[in-house]
């Protein structure tokens, strides 16, 4: 293990047993049914400075790399934590690229399309990172061409950000996070930005959501395979039948794929698209359709006690059913992929082999692709 | 159960991989031109050419891992992989050497004799040695300890007497690696008393009788040993230890490019067609999406499933043993080979192809691969099998 790999280690430890601390099935499920949020996990989080882990400290960032923000939105998404880790983790990696400075507390990323900003991850209560291009998502301003950067503050701190009064209004996910319609009005501060900078919080949204997947899709078989080492039937725990392990190890199957794919995107070079396959969308693609095999899975294994609001295992899922569908479902992923794959084909011509060098990322010289 | 043991670490490919891999692709694209070869569904298993072995041979690519002493290359673990990814992709006949150059090289370099590695690793690297695996029996197939082939113990050697099935490659291979019984099990741990020995083909006592597939093609065999002599130097490893060496051997088996390639080339002339015709207009914008949808499914999963297979191959090359990841691999990854065939099907239904063994294009890969894939999640251990080892290393068993 280089030392590199021993402080990663001793990151991701330091991450898992803090949560581990706070996010008891009680907690969770009370933030669920209450604020949204659990106000006391975040002050604890901020403190370790870990919530701006992998942006700038020149911005206000806790420095680091990509990987050490990865590690901490997978624990957190195996941790059910209701706070918006991830997404304040994504925030400042966007606000470090285009070098705006950190506002303190916690903060959320959307990219607009259309008029407003819907379902943002706890809109309600952190300041919103909004990136478009042009003039997609906001009320009003001037009449930019390039892409922007708006900072919103939650509404009753300050500037304009009016939350829950538009079609969408308030709402929730599955799992009773937040996701709230904001409108923002001219009094907000518009940056422009480089070319590039809306796409790459695209980016920012979908790798973290596979990542908080990924931890989800752990969590589940990490519960499954306690259960049914525990529990018995027939006079024997489920673990012992057949049927229950070839189950157990499909299960396993999509979380590792989930995992390698997620892990790949990491390494890739996330801010430039570079050529061959987007790494980011294909680990999307995977996590979002893995994500319901592992939660049917999960509780077809549990069996009923599953699906009671009394059993933690519901936190887990139901997290992994809206998170599927967030910020670009498998269905919006496999579409942007297979459209790639095909013009990738239409380069070379039937037979002549175009789509292996775009997947396996080495494109051919001199190739259209 | 933390996340590492069911995936290694995600690891680049070392410098010059790409280098390497535009040579690789230069030669097959010369080669295709040439009609050399025609690009083949499941072409590691029956595309059986000893002059294209040969050819990869003279350029450094069969034995790229055997050191230089032994007449290799000394190439890394990795390397082989890219170049062997590329092989695979472009559906080339790499079947002849396959065996030898996946596992009968690393195997000897593990454990063979001194004169063993002298005396085949050269050939081996040449592509000029063939082998074929001699592990299943008529009586042992999952159950593998079950093997009842015996060897006898012989003045200077051991008498090998049974009978090995579903060995591909033997009518035309040179010599094979089978596990055999050389001593008794200890009471019902049958793993003791197993061993490798390195036999011979073409000597007397050795019967070997086609099995042909519902393909038609003659790749398995029936390999029967009667009172077949083998002297104590073609012993692999040590007497006794043939189960360790197997279960090891098995790891390289299990997680290639191979689990996830059988049906590359089909995949990738469905998405040449596709793109031609939505090139030119003869598909509706709704059946383009639709197309693109169902390539995304699998491309996406592809990509996840190589990413997954390079993690394992990046363990391995590190000295790990990934058997959980290995097993892994193979089970979603062959389960993927046969899920590109229904995508094919369904895209290509419109104009009405269908599988024909004579049929040039998608007909003819349609119809390798549609009688091809029963055996995708059977060979190399079935996936129910491998799903046995997952479940045991999760602690359910």
């Amino acid at each position: 293990m280089t030392a590199a790999d021993g402080e990663r280690e001793l990151l991701r430890r330091t991450v898992e047993e803090l949560l581990a601390r706070h996010c008891t099935p009680a907690r969770v499920a009370a933030a669920a049914a209450g604020s949204g949020w659990d106000a006391r996990l975040w002050q604890a989080l901020e403190e370790t400075g870990l919530t701006l882990a992998g942006s700038p400290e020149e911005v206000g960032g806790s420095g680091g790399d990509l990987s050490a923000a990865a590690d901490i939105a997978v624990a957190a998404g195996a941790a059910a934590a209701p706070v918006p880790l991830a997404e304040t983790l994504a925030a400042g990696m966007l606000l470090g690229r285009a070098g705006l400075a950190i506002p303190s507390g916690p903060l959320t990323v959307a990219v607009a399309s259309g008029p407003g900003l819907r379902r943002v991850p706890y809109g309600r209560l952190a300041t919103t990172v909004a990136a478009g291009s042009g003039r997609s998502g906001r009320s009003g301003g001037s009449g930019r061409d390039g892409d922007w950067l708006a900072v919103i503050e939650p509404a009753g701190r300050g500037r304009t950000g009016r939350v829950g009064t538009g079609r969408g209004g308030t709402g929730r996910n599955l799992a009773g996070e937040p996701r709230d319609e904001i409108i923002f009005g001219g009094d907000v501060e518009v940056h422009d930005v480089p070319a590039g900078t809306a796409d790459y919080a695209r980016r920012l949204l979908r790798l973290f959501r596979s990542l908080l997947i990924a931890g989800a899709a752990q969590r589940a078989l990490d519960l499954t395979v306690t259960y049914v080492q525990e529990r018995e039937q027939f006079g024997r725990p489920l673990a012992r039948f057949p049927t229950v392990q070839q189950e157990l190890a499909r299960m396993a199957g999509e979380v590792a794929l989930i995992g390698a794919a997620t892990q790949a995107a990491v390494a890739a070079d996330l801010p430039g698209a570079g050529e061959g396959v987007s790494a980011v969308v294909a680990a999307k693609a995977q996590a979002s359709s893995g994500a319901g095999v592992v939660a049917a899975i999960a509780h077809q294994l549990h069996g009923a006690i599953g699906i009671t609001e009394e059993h933690r295992l519901r936190l887990t899922t139901t997290r992994l059913w809206s998170w599927r569908d967030e910020d670009g479902s498998e269905a919006e992923c496999f579409a942007e992929l297979g459209r790639a794959a095909l013009a990738a084909g239409a380069g070379a011509g039937a037979g002549a082999g175009g789509l292996w060098p775009w997947l396996s990322g080495s494109p051919a010289a001199g190739s259209a692709v | 159960m933390r996340d590492g043991t069911l995936l290694p670490p995600v690891r680049p490919l070392p410098a010059g991989a790409a280098e390497l891999r535009s040579q690789v692709r230069g030669f097959l694209s010369a080669e295709r031109t040439a009609g050399r070869f025609v690009p083949a569904c499941d072409a590691w298993l029956s595309g059986w050419d000893e002059s294209f072995s040969r050819g990869l041979a003279e350029r450094g690519w069969v034995g790229m891992t055997i050191p230089r002493e032994y007449g290799g290359h000394g190439r890394s673990a990795l390397e082989r992989y890219v170049v062997v990814e590329e092989l695979l992709a472009a559906g080339a006949p790499v079947a002849a050497h396959w065996v030898s150059d996946r596992q009968v090289g690393p195997n000897l370099l593990r454990y063979g004799s001194e004169p063993l590695k002298r005396r085949y690793l050269p050939a081996i690297a040449q592509g000029a040695c063939y082998f074929a695996i001699g592990l299943s029996e008529p009586d042992a197939g999952s159950d593998l300890a079950a093997v009842r082939t015996t060897g006898t113990r012989a003045d200077g050697g051991w008498t090998v007497s049974g009978t090995k099935i579903w060995t591909s490659g033997a009518h035309r291979a040179h010599a094979l690696i089978a596990l055999l019984r050389t001593g008794p099990p200890d009471g019902r741990k049958r793993h003791v008393g197993l061993s490798q020995l390195l036999i011979e083909l073409e000597q007397p006592g050795v019967t070997i009788r086609p099995i042909i597939s519902m393909t038609g093609e003659h790749h398995f065999n029936e390999v029967v040993f009667d009172g077949v002599f083998v002297p104590d130097e073609q012993v692999v490893g040590a007497i006794g230890e043939g189960w360790a060496q197997v279960t090891s051997e098995l790891a390289y088996e299990r997680s290639g490019p191979e689990r996830l390639l059988s049906t590359f080339v089909l995949l990738d002339t469905l998405v040449g067609e596709l793109a031609a015709r939505s090139g030119s207009g003869d598909m509706g914008a709704g059946a383009a999406d639709a197309g693109a949808g169902a390539v995304g499914r699998v491309v996406s999963r592809l990509w996840a499933c190589r990413q997954m297979s390079l993690a394992v191959a990046g363990a391995l090359a590190a000295g790990e043993a990934p058997e959980i990841a290995a097993a892994l691999v193979k089970d979603v990854g062959t389960r993927l080979e046969s899920e590109i065939i229904e995508v094919a099907r369904m895209l290509t239904a419109t104009p009405g192809v269908e599988p024909d063994p004579e049929g040039s294009g998608m007909a003819g890969l349609l119809a390798q691969a549609v009688l091809h894939a029963p055996g995708f999640t059977l060979r190399g251990g079935t996936n129910e099998i491998l799903r046995g080892i997952v479940a045991r290393g999760l602690g359910l068993r």
